[in-house]
């Protein structure tokens, strides 16, 4: 687990080197995961030394929403005045998503 | 509320215990209920654990700060969406194209679709911001939340009922339209329903699933490096 945990800092670090080095509007973690990804197609092995315990940690994701998802007790003015557009921008954008990404792929995806 | 229990409330661990407490009475409930997609183990944690914070009373910026050494690993675990996303990206590389055009399709249309409905019932930018990643997983819709100035923890939440939403209409709407094939609805729940999408569409079958984390993936990571740089265009 030690080793796992010190590739992802390793790698989270070096994505928030690399957009301080570059200016590029993306976050830190998210130039982490793409560098990783460059890093497992060029070691494969990689990627199996670190699949368990990684799938392990991702199943923990909910958990660590938590904290941050508390802060809605916060937010209630907000939402009370903006509950309706945002359960209509959620529920009918969703709908529009699920039925157009289905259609799209409709008899497209026979491997 | 006594001394003594205003004193533990004050120790460093009571918050991170409180945390994991909730956490565990959810998952323990989804467990009981026979993986019921509406018991979410989150959903049931953070409804415990905003009720312990307001009966006690701590400003949220406190309880923040103390559950720091859980939070603080949202960062490396987003790194860690790295893996399964390779191994699902060599599963299917032969799909590429199919694959691409519907990820741009409806990832363009989910977000604006969203923002247009939003901003039509009159909702403020700060909304809008908040909103517009609620397609994409959980810590990287936080990420690109943060990126648009919105706030974070509400597109968590947002991302949630999406999913949830999501996983219980997903479904039976695409059989309705008349998708049968696996690939198809575990992509279109990955796509629009993330985690939870994603868990259901592990339910239909391995290769529903597959689909659906390949697609929960991609979407996150083209929605993280696009968003932040077209919402300027736009706001």
């Amino acid at each position: 687990m030690i080793f796992t945990l010190l590739v992802l800092i390793a790698f989270q670090l070096a994505g928030e080197l690399l957009i301080q080095l570059s200016g590029l509007p993306v976050s830190g973690p998210i130039a982490g995961l793409l560098l990783l990804l460059i890093a497992l197609t060029l070691v494969p092995q990689l990627a199996e030394r670190l699949r368990q315990n990684v799938n392990r940690l991702i199943a923990l994701l909910p958990l660590l929403l938590v904290p941050p998802s508390v802060s809605i007790i916060g937010y209630g003015d907000l939402l009370r005045d903006h509950g309706t557009a945002i359960t209509a921008g959620l529920l009918i954008s969703l709908i529009v998503a699920l039925v157009v990404t289905g259609l799209a792929l409709k008899g497209r995806t026979r491997a | 509320m006594s001394d003594l229990a205003k004193k533990l409330a004050q120790h460093p661990l009571f918050w991170i215990g409180v945390t994991l407490l909730a956490w565990q009475i959810g998952v323990w409930c989804h467990r009981r209920s026979g993986q019921h997609i509406l018991i979410q183990p989150i959903l049931i944690a953070l409804l415990l654990t905003a009720v312990a914070v307001t009966f006690v009373d701590v400003p949220f910026d406190d309880y923040y700060a103390d559950t720091r050494p859980i939070h603080l690993l949202l960062g490396p675990v987003t790194v860690a969406l790295a893996v399964p996303l390779y191994f699902n990206l060599r599963l299917i590389a032969r799909l590429w194209l199919p694959l691409t055009v519907a990820l741009l399709l409806t990832g363009i249309t989910a977000v604006a679709l969203t923002v247009l409905i939003a901003k039509a019932f009159g909702a403020p930018e700060l909304i809008l911001a908040t909103l517009a990643p609620k397609s994409v997983t959980g810590p990287i819709a936080m990420l690109v939340a943060h990126d648009l100035a919105g706030l974070p923890g509400l597109a968590a939440v947002l991302v949630l009922l999406t999913g949830v939403a999501g996983a219980v209409i997903g479904p039976p709407l695409l059989h309705r339209f008349g998708v049968q094939d696996d690939a198809a609805v575990g992509f279109a729940l990955g796509l629009s329903a993330h985690a939870v999408g994603t868990a259901r569409a592990f339910a239909i079958s391995d290769r529903c699933g597959a689909f659906a984390a390949l697609d929960m993936g991609l979407m996150g990571v083209t929605t993280a490096i696009l968003l932040p740089l077209a919402w300027p265009l736009f706001f």
